[in-house]
């Protein structure tokens, strides 16, 4: 017994001497909630993190901020490399800067393509990051991490809620820092992430950023991320208006089934788009609604459509870069192949692209 | 105090899977897809039929004499000194998993959960409690892995399904057409890993009721069927989220995978890291196994069945575990181990250990036959039918 | 001064009319002489104040007439010291200088017959022996009982063995050492003179409580009476409920001075015989000098004596006794003790209760799936509150992360701190209900639950997530069927903490594994501990966390290997019944 009791005093003693090692009670940690990373002079890099306040925490049980204290504060750190910055940001809080709880990432539009690859590159091997973060480009990063949303919450839980829900938006632009990995190292494929931009009334995400080499080539309008979100299987509350008979035809929740066929013809590769997209009736003027006039209304719509998206393709295809993904199995399947290719991205801008739109209304009101 | 017991048909599937189980489940199916690429699939498939095939052997040595241990007749029909020289690699091969799997699951541990917990505070709590899993020796080690494995099992079924969700590379599941046999061939042996450890059969066969042998095999056989088809659900859950290319690219592809799981409502809503400590398990298991049949292997019935000389081995074998896994800074010289030496070690040994046994008895009996075989030993460890009273 | 003792000293008084004690000049009187001549002389010599002497004087009075009834025993033809020798006055003065110094035992002496007299003395205890009896069946009878003039001794005994005392159960003992032990039991002795034996007559009247309600195990449904501290009446109580003639009672006697009656239960066509012997081999070789409760018994039965899990189970409720010996258990009433030990036991013995099988199985089963829950609860809300906001704060959501770090902001304390400060008041506040009369343990549940409460969080002390969580954990710890299981989960509790403390859920995970590997270790009796999970048993899973409807449950637990495996057979599920059947036929009729 004795000697069971001198065991345990010891291992009593060797753990309470050791300290607290990983252990550091969450008051104790600073909760980054939203992280930045952005170009800073002299070829350096800055990151910020938007921690919560006290008061921001508090207002969260209350429902909303307290009024005049802000709910965050920001602490920047610049540095050559990202870990010389977080190092100067640490030196800047007297607490742990802790980033299991990110909610969004933030890239700087204005990154190089080094930089960005370096920033992806530290935020893969950080085992602490939540890989969930949501990732998201930015014309200007300290403009969208100082944006407080009116509601006085903390924005980087309104970013979180908004792109958890899918019924929130025409496109669900949602892009984790996972699928930037995914995508970064998968071939076949171009990263893209939504752009978001600070405006006076809050947050405004409805465009895509379209990547190749760690660069964004390509900023897509609205329009154009609507038509690419069916391709992709993205947009679920779409929207297409028209003229018709001389009046004008409006259709809504239009949500999108996409599927593609690849074929070589002539080592050109061809590109089958089918849509099937199923939606709304919302604005008709044009008299009786019989199943004619259905048709032909279904038919315009789907016309115009699938214009829109081939626009949209062809923009890709000048700039030499597939977000959608359409040869990823191609190059999986025939390793040998895609080896003599060289690069889907030249092959993809010289393909043939056919889109067909099959669009059924399901719900047409309750008028005749 | 004598210790050994006998196990039941299940006990023994139960052991024969996890002493295989814990030790790839957090690497695969690296190898697989790096070497294969599409192949992959047909690479896994040829892991199980090597396994199988290696299995049998074994199970056709220990029915030479299904009341011993392998090492304890072997010396009827080899020369002494050859096995000792079995007897030596075996205790080394299994040291040597134990350490790799240990210090595997130390550098994980440390890179997801505890970033600034001390390696050896994270090493010896879990050899302590696989030390103490087999303090009370087989039956309440098999007991506690019966209890114990359920969960994560279904757990991990159920992170699975809900993985699907965050498929993106879903063509990538499909099976290729065309075979490069070469490449498969590759990719077979490098991640041969999956299924190191089944040889503790030699001693755990014998512990089972003679009568009930044949179900306990056959149980084992399914056993590896059914770790299969987890391995495949694993398999397919990986590829399909993480995407073929990216997949070569990280440490530990099942763990990166379980990360995403994020459900909204639950208290924990990264269940799936939940189930990757809970994997821990399973490779406590295998680390508990590896530990037993070290004292086992290495001493079949030399009388080692007291049960407190069995706690001072098992202790010194935990030693060394926990001293070779703290050698090793961090995972890349760890991986050069494994398919470097620990590969073509254990898939040697796997294959030629029971073969040259199975072959010399079969001389002996051929050649120098008579009426009566060589008599086993007393089972001075196995001799007592069970302490159960009743 | 020497004592003259190994002289022989003649008596001839024996058999006669009247006994005549003044026939010779004892020993002990001698010393006691002596001793007043010598004080006398001490007076004479110096005036010396010798009262002491006479405290003296009269121990040597006592010590010398116990030695007289001894040496007057002794001088029996079968001369022995342990022997009743015939005299009455000899066993009066025995009597009297030992137990009789006690003032409850009273020593009647009386002439025995209505014309002869006969020298007779009567033995009893008073308060443990019936007075009625005493009075009325014994006394009365004896001293109006005809005895013929000039009989023999042996004569008169048979007499009054077999028509004088109006007494049930009467047997007839010798040595000393038994009449004593049956005495203090309760019984009458009877002395006789000039017999060779002395009539023991059970008188005994068991000072006891009346049966009460299981105050340890309350049920809503079901049988609710619970034991009282008597072994007959528990016996009885077992009879009742148990009417096979294959109810075994074995009596052993444990405690080398409190003689405390023990009785092994068993069903003989049932419990494994192995199991009976290796109970009662170990009952046999408890050496201890009192034994005054159950579990004085029941911590030398268990296999394993340093583990925090209770391996016997203690129970008063007599339905529960009867139900586990019918499953091929064994139990071990302990006289003066309601709790009788029931043995082997599983882990999920502790969680059935009697109200499992008086109630419906959907009923039960939602009972037993909650206790599992309270138990998990319990044991790990706790630690991983500790885990979740000190050591793997990315596992839970960020919400609930921020509305703790919020709640928290300001607290002074570690999560840790604060459950050990929580946990001890919840601890004290538990041993002071427990210690006060029920009315104030009511008033002091309020006070601590709200008083404290809502004070510790506004003085700032402890947070409010942590008043809910300590609240919880603290009712679900305490909804353990048995008593037995509360304290061995609340230190494990502690094991759980500390490990969550240092590694989070790692160490929570790894507690878990060390704690089953300990419970599956167990075994009691060779039942394994954590049967039917470990070992698995799927066929006896029917009656763990889920309870099947009773007609499925037919056989006996596998693990305590009964002579007898099936417990009832599954009845074959009756078609529906015609209630028209017999109008139907009469109207073809």
């Amino acid at each position: 017994m004795k000697a069971w009791a001198a065991a345990l005093v010891a291992a009593a003693l060797s753990v309470g001497l050791a300290g607290c090692w990983s252990n550091r009670p969450v008051e104790r940690r600073n909760l980054a909630l939203m992280l930045g990373v952005g170009p800073a002079p002299h070829h350096q890099l800055r990151l910020l993190f938007q921690i919560p306040t006290r008061a921001g925490l508090t207002g969260l049980t209350k429902g909303s901020g307290s009024g005049s204290e802000p709910s965050f504060n920001i602490i920047e750190g610049v540095g050559t490399t990202l870990t010389d910055a977080f190092a100067q940001a640490q030196a800047k809080t007297t607490r742990d800067l802790y980033l299991g709880q990110v909610e969004v990432v933030a890239f700087s539009t204005k990154l190089s393509p080094q930089e960005f690859e370096q920033a992806r590159n530290m935020f893969s091997r950080l085992g602490s990051l939540d890989k969930t973060a949501y990732a998201v480009a930015t014309p200007s990063v300290r403009a969208l991490l100082s944006l407080q949303p009116r509601s006085g919450e903390l924005p980087g839980i309104i970013l979180a809620s908004n792109f958890g829900c899918l019924s929130c938006n025409v496109e669900h632009l949602e892009r984790r820092v996972w699928d930037m990995e995914t995508a970064s190292y998968n071939r076949g494929i171009n990263l893209w992430l939504p752009l978001l931009t600070a405006g006076k009334s809050g947050f405004e995400i409805n465009q895509m950023a379209v990547y190749a080499d760690g660069h964004p080539v390509l900023t897509l309008s609205p329009a154009e991320t609507q038509a690419l979100g069916y391709v992709m299987g993205l947009t679920h509350k779409g929207t297409v208006s028209f003229r018709w008979h001389d009046h004008l035809v409006a259709l809504r929740g239009l949500d999108a089934r996409p599927y593609f066929h690849l074929t070589w013809v002539q080592g050109r590769p061809h590109i089958d788009v089918t849509l099937r997209i199923t939606g709304a009736l919302a604005e008709y003027l044009g008299g009786e609604l019989t199943p004619e006039a259905l048709s032909e209304v279904q038919a315009t719509a789907e016309h115009l459509i699938a214009r829109r998206v081939t626009a949209v393709l062809r923009r890709l295809q000048q700039a030499k870069v597939d977000p959608v993904g359409f040869g990823q199995a191609w190059v999986w399947f025939h390793p040998g192949r895609f080896a003599r290719l060289g690069s889907w991205r030249q092959a993809f801008s010289q393909a043939a692209i056919h889109v067909e739109v099959q669009l059924r209304l399901h719900d047409i009101g309750d008028l005749t | 105090m004598r210790i050994r017991r006998h196990i039941s048909p299940f006990q023994y599937a139960l052991l024969i899977a996890a002493s295989y189980m814990g030790f790839g489940i957090f690497q695969f199916p690296r190898e697989l897809v790096q070497r294969a690429g599409p192949d992959a699939l047909w690479a896994l498939a040829a892991e199980l039929l090597w396994a199988l095939a290696a299995f049998r052997l074994w199970i056709a040595v220990n029915r030479l004499h299904p009341d011993q241990p392998v090492f304890g007749f072997a010396a009827s029909y080899l020369p002494r000194p050859v096995v000792t020289a079995m007897v030596a690699i075996t205790v080394i091969l299994h040291l040597g998993l134990a350490f790799i799997a240990l210090a595997n699951f130390g550098f994980l541990m440390r890179t997801y959960f505890l970033p600034e917990t001390p390696l050896f505070a994270i090493d010896a709590a879990f050899v302590l409690t696989a030390v103490y899993v087999a303090w009370y020796d087989i039956a309440p080690l098999a007991r506690t892995l019966e209890t114990v494995f359920l969960v994560p099992g279904l757990l991990s079924i159920f992170i699975g399904i809900l993985l699907i969700g965050r498929m993106r590379f879903g063509y990538a599941l499909l099976p290729s057409t065309h075979l490069w046999l070469l490449p498969t061939v590759r990719a077979t042996y490098h991640g041969a890993y999956m299924f190191f450890g089944f040889e503790v059969t030699m001693v755990l066969y014998p512990l089972v009721r003679q009568e009930q042998q044949r179900i306990a095999e056959r149980y084992a056989f399914w056993a590896m069927i059914f770790t299969f088809a987890f391995f495949l659900f694993g398999y397919a859950m990986v590829l399909g989220v993480e995407g073929p290319f990216f997949l070569t690219h990280i440490q530990w592809p099942t763990v990166s995978a379980n990360r995403l799981v994020d459900i909204e409502g639950l208290f924990v809503n990264k269940l799936g890291l939940l189930v990757v400590v809970l994997w821990g398990l399973m490779l406590l298991a295998f680390l508990t196994l590896r530990l037993w049949c070290v004292i086992h292997d290495a001493i079949p019935d030399y009388g080692v069945h007291s049960l407190p000389r069995y706690r001072i081995l098992l202790v010194i074998a935990a030693a060394l575990v926990v001293a070779a896994a703290l050698q090793i800074p961090n995972i890349a010289p760890l991986d050069v181990i494994i398919q470097r030496f620990m590969i073509p070690a254990m898939l040697g040994y796997l294959f030629l250990t029971p073969a040259v046994v199975w072959t010399a008895a079969f001389l002996v009996h051929r050649h120098r036959w008579d009426p009566h075989p060589p008599t086993p030993r007393p089972r001075a460890s196995l001799g007592r039918p069970s302490r159960r009273l009743l | 001064m020497a004592w003259p003792f190994r002289q022989r000293i003649p008596l001839d008084a024996r058999g006669q009319d009247q006994h005549d004690a003044s026939a010779a000049v004892s020993r002990g009187e001698e010393a006691t002489n002596q001793l007043q001549a010598a004080e006398a002389t001490l007076r004479a010599i110096a005036p010396v104040d010798a009262s002491g002497l006479k405290e003296v004087e009269t121990l040597c009075g006592h010590v010398g007439s116990w030695i007289d009834a001894m040496l007057e025993d002794l001088t029996q033809p079968q001369g022995n010291l342990n022997r009743y020798g015939g005299s009455v006055e000899a066993a009066y003065e025995r009597l009297k200088n030992t137990v009789g110094t006690s003032p409850d035992v009273v020593l009647r002496k009386f002439w025995l017959g209505s014309q002869a007299r006969w020298p007779a003395l009567l033995a009893f205890v008073d308060g443990l022996a019936d007075n009625t009896m005493i009075d009325r069946d014994i006394l009365m009878n004896l001293q109006l009982y005809p005895i013929p003039q000039g009989g023999q001794a042996e004569v008169v005994f048979e007499a009054v063995h077999q028509a004088a005392v109006a007494v049930g159960h009467v047997s007839t003992e010798a040595e000393w050492d038994k009449l004593l032990v049956k005495l203090i039991a309760g019984n009458a002795l009877l002395f006789l003179e000039g017999a060779s034996q002395v009539l023991v007559l059970d008188t005994v009247k068991f000072p006891s409580r009346s049966l009460g309600r299981s105050q340890t195990e309350p049920s809503v449904l079901g049988p609710q009476e619970a034991f009282n501290e008597i072994s007959l009446t528990q016996m009885n109580l077992l009879r009742l409920r148990i009417q096979s003639p294959g109810l075994r009672f074995t009596e052993l006697t444990l405690g080398n001075r409190s003689l405390t009656q023990v009785l092994l239960v068993h069903l003989d066509d049932v419990t494994n015989p192995a199991l009976v012997s290796a109970v009662l081999e170990r009952l046999n070789s408890i050496q201890r000098d009192s034994v005054q409760t159950a579990n004085e018994v029941a911590e030398y039965l268990a296999d394993r004596r340093w583990t925090l899990f209770p391996q016997t189970r203690q129970t008063d409720r007599v339905e529960w006794v009867a139900r586990e010996i019918m499953a091929g258990k064994v139990a071990v009433l302990v006289a003066n003790d309601p709790f009788a030990i029931i043995l082997p036991n599983t882990l999920m013995d502790f969680y059935r209760t009697t109200q499992d099988y008086a109630s419906s199985f959907w009923d039960t089963t939602l009972t037993r799936m909650v206790r599992f829950l309270a138990l998990i609860i319990g044991i790990y809300l706790m630690p991983l509150y500790i885990a979740l906001t000190s050591v793997n704060t990315d596992l839970i959501p960020t919400k609930l992360l921020l509305t703790i770090a919020g709640s928290r902001a300001g607290i002074p304390f570690p999560p840790i701190s604060e459950v050990i400060i929580m946990w001890l008041i919840i601890e004290v506040l538990r041993e002071a209900s427990a210690r006060l009369p029920q009315q104030m343990a009511t008033t002091l549940g309020t006070v601590g639950a709200v008083v404290v409460g809502t004070a510790i969080v506004k003085a700032g002390v402890v947070d409010d997530i942590m008043i809910v969580t300590v609240t919880l954990t603290a009712l679900g710890l305490f909804t353990s069927p048995s008593f037995e299981l509360t304290s061995t989960w609340r230190w494990l509790f502690w094991g759980f903490i500390v490990t969550a403390y240092v590694f989070g859920i790692y160490g929570i995970v790894l507690m878990t594994v060390i704690v089953l590997a300990h419970v599956t270790s167990l075994e009691n009796y060779g039942v394994p501990y954590f049967s039917p999970w470990g070992p698995l048993r799927v066929r006896e899973l029917s009656d763990t966390l889920i309870r099947l409807p009773l007609p499925f449950l037919t056989r006996r637990p596998l693990t305590l290997r009964t002579v007898d495996a099936r417990m009832s057979e599954r009845t074959v599920q009756a078609g529906s019944v015609d209630l028209y059947a017999g109008q139907r036929r009469a109207r073809r009729r």
